[in-house]
């Protein structure tokens, strides 16, 4: 697994992403809705969010990475807060998140090849670096190679495969999976899960947003928190300690 | 980068080569029509020809076929990868889509204007020689003509043509970026925001175009302001 390694050998105690009181209004079910929600995920932790089929999730994993604006409380990514003008910074704290989209994810004038190791690029990782990442998750995956053809010519399914390369090379501190298996089958759910098990043990906290009923029964060996979605606004369901630390 | 410039450059080469061909034609018609009403020379026209073509008509021609061909698509593109959520996708990632969308364009469009304001400027030269060899209005051989308009190169001429190119190109290309991504909601409101932004590029180019030819030459008509 050295690929994927970010050099932490012991998880740094501090928290990955904390929610302060954090409150946003929900348009019935179509949105996530919060209310004065505290939150606090450390690193290696799971937190899974049961949302109902009608709810998007877009809005709500734009506003963890500081794109979307709370009504109020606050934000924190490694103890970042996304206010204030510092773009750099900002730019700087997100490209240590890797996120698969739900709905629109690529840049449509460029080929898949492109768009999954666009950020990698642009955040200085050596070509060799990359091919070697992305080597990796493509035999985790059972993909042979990435694909060079515009998303718009693409298959869902193929699409959302090409997600998670994306999300998983940018060795993130911290993964957003909105939906990843949507389009795909119950069978990538093994490789999905496997895939989880070794960023949670790196040290990556790992938030998954779904419709699945079973995602507090997951198998991680890793402190997990689940939270419902409850009329379109978020509960705290149930926190387990997990073994692996 | 590279491929805006060889969309925007390269590939605007033929445009600019036959509109500068057109104009050039229509210069030299109107040049025999003054041959013929106050007994113009050809000494007379060439300088015409140079001033006429470098510091007004191959700037402004140059920044046309910058604005139909890319300035225009430009923010189309932006626009619509705002409204389908391509931008946010960058933004997620960590990449500044100012650094990664805007200055690659804008920088595209300036240096692109500037070689096609070249290119277009060479097209009417030629075709206004050929056209003026035709029409009897320019008599003497392509040599001495070109040596005519060498001999009217003017350190007044790049005054007129870095300025005119760069500093109207970048206006053009802004305001092409800044429309573009000022979409809000929906897709249908891409093709109004697209042609809203082709009109302001093209108002910027004129009224730039003209206020420095008058800071640089100094003059509102016959009247001396600097």
């Amino acid at each position: 697994m050295n690929a994927m390694n970010h050099g932490l050998n012991q998880f740094d105690t501090s928290p990955v992403l904390e929610f302060r009181r954090l409150s946003q209004s929900s348009d019935f079910e179509s949105s996530l809705g919060l209310d004065e929600l505290d939150l606090t995920l450390g690193a290696g932790e799971l937190l899974t969010i049961e949302v109902e089929p009608s709810t998007r999730t877009r809005s709500f994993a734009s506003m963890l990475q500081g794109i979307v604006q709370p009504d109020s409380g606050k934000v924190l990514f490694l103890e970042h807060d996304w206010c204030g003008n510092d773009y750099q910074t900002h730019f700087f704290h997100r490209s240590l998140i890797g996120r698969v989209f739900e709905g629109k994810a690529w840049i449509e004038n460029l080929n898949l090849d492109e768009n999954v190791t666009l950020a990698s690029r642009h955040h200085g990782k050596s070509k060799r670096e990359i091919e070697t990442l992305v080597k990796f998750w493509l035999n985790h995956l059972g993909m042979d190679h990435l694909t060079n053809r515009r998303p718009a010519f693409v298959a869902p399914a193929v699409l959302q495969l090409h997600q998670w390369v994306r999300a998983f090379i940018s060795c993130p501190k911290l993964l957003i999976l909105e939906r990843p298996l949507e389009f795909l089958g119950e069978t990538w759910l093994c490789k999905l899960i496997d895939a989880i098990k070794e960023f949670l043990k790196t040290g990556t906290s790992v938030l998954w947003l779904d419709s699945r009923k079973d995602m507090n029964t997951f198998p991680l060996a890793a402190p997990h928190q689940h939270l419902v979605s409850d009329a379109g606004t978020l509960h705290l369901s149930s926190k387990m300690e997990g073994s692996a630390r | 980068m590279s491929r805006q410039l060889l969309f925007t450059g390269v590939d605007g080469t033929w445009a600019a080569l036959r509109f500068g061909a057109a104009v050039g034609i229509l210069l030299i018609v109107q040049a025999a029509l003054w041959v013929d009403a106050i007994g113009m020379t050809t000494e007379m026209i060439a300088p015409m020809l140079w001033r006429v073509i470098v510091r007004e008509l191959a700037p402004l021609l140059a920044c046309l076929v910058v604005i139909g061909r890319s300035g225009i698509a430009i923010s189309t593109e932006l626009a619509t990868m705002r409204v389908d959520g391509e931008l946010d996708v960058l933004d997620s990632q960590g990449i500044d889509p100012m650094t990664s969308l805007v200055m690659p364009r804008v920088t595209s469009m300036v240096f692109s204007v500037f070689c096609l304001a070249l290119i277009s400027s060479t097209a009417m030269i030629l075709t206004g020689y050929m056209g003026g060899r035709a029409v009897g209005v320019i008599r003497v051989s392509f040599l001495t003509f070109l040596d005519q308009m060498v001999g009217q190169i003017h350190s007044l001429d790049l005054l007129f043509f870095v300025p005119k190119t760069i500093v109207a190109g970048a206006f053009a290309a802004a305001i092409c970026c800044i429309d573009g991504l000022s979409v809000k909601a929906t897709i249908t409101d891409v093709p109004r925001v697209s042609s809203r932004a082709g009109i302001r590029a093209l108002s910027a180019v004129f009224i730039i175009s003209a206020i420095l030819s008058v800071l640089i030459y100094g003059r509102i008509l016959i009247f001396e302001v600097i």
